[in-house]
């Protein structure tokens, strides 16, 4: 069997454990479909010397002296640190920036004997929708390069979507994993809040940001979330809830899923909502069914307000978060400037993008002095009817819920720059599960009329990930959605 | 509980503002000074448009009854106070974190004097 760019991590890993090609050759040819496919921006940082070095080292340690991984690169979305590799969460303020520490998840994944292949692009600290706001430009979706791949994590979906990496490690604080995963045609998984550690994570909204996978199969998302997944001392919202291990077998059959309700709010099926849209998740829905599963109509009646509330939360924890970045210990810092305040001022408004700076000034507002009260604190209170809402259905209703991941297929680039409001309510079904924290995976449903990938979302609660992958396991060799690949005719 | 300082009650003129259907008066230099940010003046009233637009729309939340509901500043609600052994551990190097810097000179950092106008 010889080394083919077409497959999964596991399928890699397995190669690799059996010595049927070396990690030099693999990493070689994930470089070279790199390379021809740069009209896709996909990447800001590839680690080509690094990563060529590195495989050199692993293909002298024995097999069997290796991690889990074998050997195999992922990528990595550029707001995760990484040590001695540029991490620019695609900002002028970080466009030098050489971090001197592994984030958590890169320690893990480095521990296990993955490597990293390079860093992908996204919006700029992980703020937007459609990989637009990059200060290193847009990155195009491979199923039609006039469009958006999605974001935050475009860059990693693209990439997985391409056959660039078999996986990638995104973030997702809104939606960021989800929907470029559902515009991309790939498996996106977000976990629980507090699944994975933070640290080394370049901060958004502190409440909200998790690392997800992108990736194929629902096995080489449980091999990943395996590695990086689990309590870490460095981050206090960490959890101390055990996690499955990376042996473990999600087999998707029957069994699992036969007798579980699936649960479908209304208020995510209201009407407008594309056709396609909806059908690709009641045709999800429907091979459930055909596989056991119930389905139950229920009720989420705090849906309309989250859009609301996250664009008051998220804003405000940005607004926090990206007061380091001031031009005094790392980062950018503006030239010719005399007084400190100017360093701060000149150093942040020539370093930071417009939406980042749309959206610390929102934060800002809404935290001042005589707003706080009637903005933050009330966005909090509507935060805790959200989480409510699902808490409920879970303990009386359901065991897992079905929605749609975005309202529409990826649109045109350039198409919703013009409007911030537009591009935020494209969150609208992503945004409640990041505020109420709960586990959620988008699935690709099949394609639109115009052959666009369509995301199905499903929903678990608090660290009920095992019962997303086995849905995800089960559905596999009915989708199929491996078989449907983006064209490559923009390939070099 | 009656040493535990007690809110400051609701500003009612700002509430009332929210509930209204007008726009809510944003200066936009007064935020950009909070958050040491500079507004180009052709950009001012783009902005303060945008912002009103993002403002008015989120101000929706004013409808929804809040009352007696606490506010959500972490998902899991009973994982507070998380505490960890006081030891000490290795730590980066002032020459790893000094690296970083883009201005140094030595062991410190070089920054512009601080002026009092």
């Amino acid at each position: 069997m010889s080394f083919s760019t077409e497959f999964s991590l596991g399928e890699v890993v397995r190669g690799l454990a059996s010595n049927k090609f070396s990690v030099q050759e693999v990493v070689t040819e994930y470089l070279s479909a790199v390379k021809g496919a740069a009209y896709l921006n996909a990447f800001i940082t590839v680690a080509e010397t690094p990563a060529l070095q590195e495989a050199k080292r692993i293909d002298a340690v024995p097999v069997a002296e290796r991690g889990v991984l074998k050997g195999a690169p992922i990528g990595v979305k550029d707001n995760i640190l990484t040590r001695g590799l540029t991490t620019t969460a695609a900002s002028k303020m970080l466009e030098h920036f050489v971090p001197p520490y592994d984030a958590t998840v890169i320690e893990r994944l480095k521990g296990a004997g993955g490597m990293v292949l390079g860093k992908t692009n996204l919006d700029e600290f992980a703020m937007g929708s459609s990989n637009e706001n990059s200060a290193f430009g847009a990155v195009r979706n491979p199923w039609d390069v006039e469009r958006v791949p999605g974001g935050t994590s475009g860059g990693s979906a693209a990439a997985v979507a391409a056959r660039l990496v078999p996986a990638a490690l995104g973030t997702d604080t809104g939606g960021s994993v989800r929907q470029p995963a559902s515009f991309c045609g790939v498996l996106g998984l977000k976990p629980t809040y507090g699944r994975v550690s933070r640290y080394g994570v370049i901060a958004y909204a502190s409440s909200l940001d998790q690392v997800g996978v992108l990736a194929h199969t629902t096995e080489d998302l449980a091999l990943l979330l395996s590695i990086i997944g689990g309590h870490c001392r460095f981050d206090a919202t960490s959890s101390r809830r055990p996690l499955f291990s990376a042996e473990t077998k999600f087999k998707g059959d029957r069994e699992s899923v036969a007798g579980l309700k699936v649960g479908l709010p209304k208020e995510y099926f209201l009407q407008g909502l594309d056709n396609e849209v909806s059908a690709a998740v009641t045709n999800t829905v429907a091979e459930l069914e055909k596989l056991g599963a119930k389905v139950v109509d229920i009720s989420l009646p705090h849906t309309e307000a989250a859009v609301a509330a996250y664009y008051i939360i998220a804003p405000a924890e940005a607004s926090s978060n990206l007061s380091r970045y001031d031009g005094i210990r790392y980062g950018y810092r503006a030239a010719g400037v005399s007084s400190l305040k100017d360093v701060y001022r000149r150093t942040r408004t020539e370093g930071f993008g417009e939406e980042v700076k749309r959206r610390i000034m929102i934060g800002t507002y809404v935290l001042s002095s005589g707003y706080y009260e009637a903005f933050y604190r009330k966005a909090q209170q509507v935060r805790t009817l959200i989480a409510r809402d699902f808490t409920q259905v879970f303990a009386a209703d359901c065991d897992v819920i079905a929605t749609p991941v975005a309202p529409t297929t990826a649109y045109k680039l350039g198409e919703k720059l013009t409007d911030p409001l537009q591009m935020y309510l494209g969150d609208i079904f992503t945004i409640p599960v990041s505020l109420a924290g709960l586990p959620a995976l988008s699935i690709p449903g099949g394609l639109s009329s115009v052959g666009l990938p369509i995301g199905v979302q499903l929903i678990a609660p608090h660290f009920q990930e095992d019962r997303l992958l086995q849905i995800s396991a089960a559905l596999e060799p009915v989708l199929q959605w491996r078989a449907q690949g983006p064209q490559t005719s923009w390939r070099v | 509980m009656s040493d535990v300082p007690t809110k400051p009650p609701l500003d009612s003129s700002v509430v009332s503002q929210i509930e209204r259907s007008d726009d809510i008066p944003i200066d936009v230099n007064a935020i950009a000074n909070l958050c040491y940010l500079e507004v180009v003046p052709e950009r001012a009233h783009h902005l303060k448009q945008e912002l009103t637009d993002i403002l008015n729309y989120v101000k929706a939340l004013s409808a929804y009854d809040t009352h007696a509901v606490e506010p959500m500043s972490h998902v899991h609600v009973g994982d507070v106070n998380e505490l960890r052994e006081d030891e000490l551990i290795e730590s980066l190097s002032r020459e790893e974190v000094l690296s970083c810097a883009p201005d140094r000179k030595g062991a410190f950092y070089k920054v512009p004097l601080i002026i009092e106008s």
